[in-house]
């Protein structure tokens, strides 16, 4: 059971809805320290929870819409979250990640959690990323392995 | 006085619908759904046919399994590639595994609450906690199913044309094979729940269609049939479904005989009853099920009993494979082009892929008709039927039942986006 999960959620066939599922590929080429596991989330849902169980510690990395300049990288913790029931932006579509950490949260089941988020510049159909999302690849590359080996 | 449900909750996507309440007419009722189809062959045109199963698995963070199932067998239709019984058993594994996952979820997460009365699963967090942690590990199995056969947990990688590229380890099937057995308590406390919970009253014939049962309870076939007798090959399939536009919605309609008909779980219980799992035969005795029912809210019942015929069928295709003894064959594809089609029955329905390739195995032209698009005239018809024998409800109830009656298709309106907003406060 790996103690470290890095898990890209997003769809590589939306535009830079792709962003998490990128770094997940670069990240597989990388040689990361043992007990770290790299998973493609896919675009989340209550899946996420199964992903989660077990682990230690889990880094999440997805496009964000924080209404930020498109490529602006943010680091989140759980409670940075709206863990308000009944704000709609909770309502529960299966799709998603914020319905599946609300419910992990409820169930007491969510290890320490980070979620790293990038502002998305192009979100519709269409495969591959804008010039603007690629260029905050190294960066958040960067800020993920800083991240795994202060827990390594 | 009008009625209107702006946005239905615990739907994959956005709908609308639009009442009269007055003279019970239906004003409006849209359910949008991504339309896929021309996306679809944006997206492959010119692709290597190995190329095109894993673009494909992106198409629906649902239903990418049986979206990459269809999309091989098509491919290997298109371009002459036979396929292993190994193979067979092992892709109708990952189907297992994908229809437990979404149904789990639907069954769960999108339909308990209606019936306990509450607004969504949340709530039941801290009421019925048991409940919930029942579902999840239910679905846990189920996911762990198709990681172990598509070897990862949310979009396969190890399904390729003619094959596999590589096989699971016999320890993990077994493992599974351990859990599926296991399971059963939970699978009886389901049963139990939903055998708790009265069902609306609600019944309107229609056509229904399916993949054959010729090779077991519906799910590969290479036939299509229906209720009013529509028997076609499954290449066939454009000139048996008419797809047209209506003007109240951005979504094409589909029709076969009359003027709707319905793909999923009830549609392929009516077609497949007596293939059931043993199992899933009784437990569709226990909860008043019958394969003549025309109530589309026992929907949910048949969903339900695939469950169970899933968990049963997925340990006895374990049991052939292990029994058979895994063995990684090397895949032939001839050189060359050709056509192809191929369906799967896919947790909503028939799910449809086709394609035409060149003669260096890239695509020309590709068609694909997804299951919650076929139902859309159905369920709108059923609303239409529904709406003025339910104007003596409390606006509320009207609501609760309208809703009901369109997540029990578990319609999936919202395939391949998701983007997760975070407001600063």
């Amino acid at each position: 059971m790996s103690e470290i999960r890095i898990i890209g959620i997003g769809n590589p066939l939306m535009g830079d809805d792709g962003l998490g599922i990128a770094i997940i590929e670069r990240l597989r080429n990388l040689e990361l320290p043992e007990g770290v596991e790299v998973i493609d989330g896919g675009t989340g849902g209550m899946t996420l929870l199964s992903l989660i169980e077990g682990a230690r510690r889990v880094i999440l990395v997805d496009a964000v819409d924080m209404g930020k300049a498109p490529g602006t990288i943010a680091q989140f913790g759980l409670d940075d979250f709206l863990f308000d029931p009944s704000e709609p932006v909770l309502s529960l579509h299966v799709s998603g990640v914020l319905p599946a950490l609300q419910l992990g949260q409820e169930l007491g089941l969510l290890p320490p959690l980070t979620l790293f988020g990038v502002q998305p510049a192009v979100v519709a159909p269409g495969p591959g990323l804008s010039p603007t999302a690629t260029s905050a690849i190294p960066p958040l590359l960067d800020h993920l392995l800083a991240e795994i080996h202060s827990f390594c | 006085m009008k009625i209107e449900i702006p946005s239905l909750a615990r739907i994959e996507g956005h709908a609308r619908l639009v009442v009269d309440a007055t003279s019970g007419e239906l004003k409006d009722c849209r359910l949008e759904i991504f339309e896929s189809p021309r996306f679809f062959e944006a997206l492959l045109k010119g692709r290597h046919y190995r190329d095109v199963a894993p673009i494909i698995a992106r198409i629906c963070g649902v239903c990418s399994n049986s979206h990459t199932l269809a999309s091989l067998a098509a491919t290997e239709q298109a371009l002459g590639v036979e396929v292993s019984r190994q193979t067979l058993d092992l892709r109708r594994l990952l189907a297992y595994g994908e229809i437990l996952q979404s149904h789990l979820l639907q069954l769960y997460f999108m339909a308990v609450p209606d019936f306990l009365g509450v607004g969504s699963i949340f709530p039941l967090a801290k009421s019925h906690r048991e409940l919930v942690m029942r579902a999840l590990r239910l679905k846990k199995l189920a996911n762990d199913i198709a990681h172990v056969v598509g070897g990862r947990p949310v979009h396969p990688v190890t399904p390729c044309v003619g094959g596999f590229s590589a096989l699971p380890q016999a320890q993990d099937l077994l493992e599974l094979r351990r859990r599926l057995v296991a399971v059963f308590p939970d699978l009886e406390a389901t049963v139990e729940l939903f055998a708790s919970f009265d069902f609306p009253v609600f019944e309107r014939q229609t056509e229904y269609v399916s993949l054959a049962d010729d090779d077991g309870y519906p799910l590969l076939a290479q036939t299509l049939v229906s209720s009013d007798g529509v028997l076609a090959y499954v290449p066939d399939y454009a000139g048996v479904i008419e797809e047209f536009l209506v003007p109240h919605s951005s979504a094409k309609f589909a029709r076969m005989t009359r003027e709707s008909y319905m793909v999923g779980p009830l549609a392929r219980v009516k077609t497949g009853f007596s293939k059931l799992s043993p199992m899933a035969r009784k437990v569709a005795g226990a909860v008043g099920l019958h394969a003549d029912t025309v109530n589309p809210y026992h929907n949910l019942l048949a969903r339900l009993v695939e469950v169970v015929h899933c968990v049963e069928g997925a340990i006895h295709r374990i049991d052939e494979i292990l029994v058979a003894g895994l063995k990684l064959a090397a895949v032939v594809v001839p050189e060359g082009g050709g056509s192809g089609a191929a369906a799967i029955e896919a947790p909503r329905g028939t799910l449809f892929h086709a394609y035409r390739y060149d003669q260096n195995g890239c695509i020309e032209s590709a068609d694909c008709v997804i299951p919650t698009a076929q139902n859309l005239a159905n369920i709108e018809a059923d609303l239409r039927a529904l709406v003025p024998t339910l104007l003596d409800l409390p606006r509320e109830e009207l609501t609760r039942r309208l809703e009901m009656l369109v997540r029990a298709y578990d319609p999936c309106i919202s395939c391949s986006t998701h983007l997760l907003q975070v407001h600063f406060v």
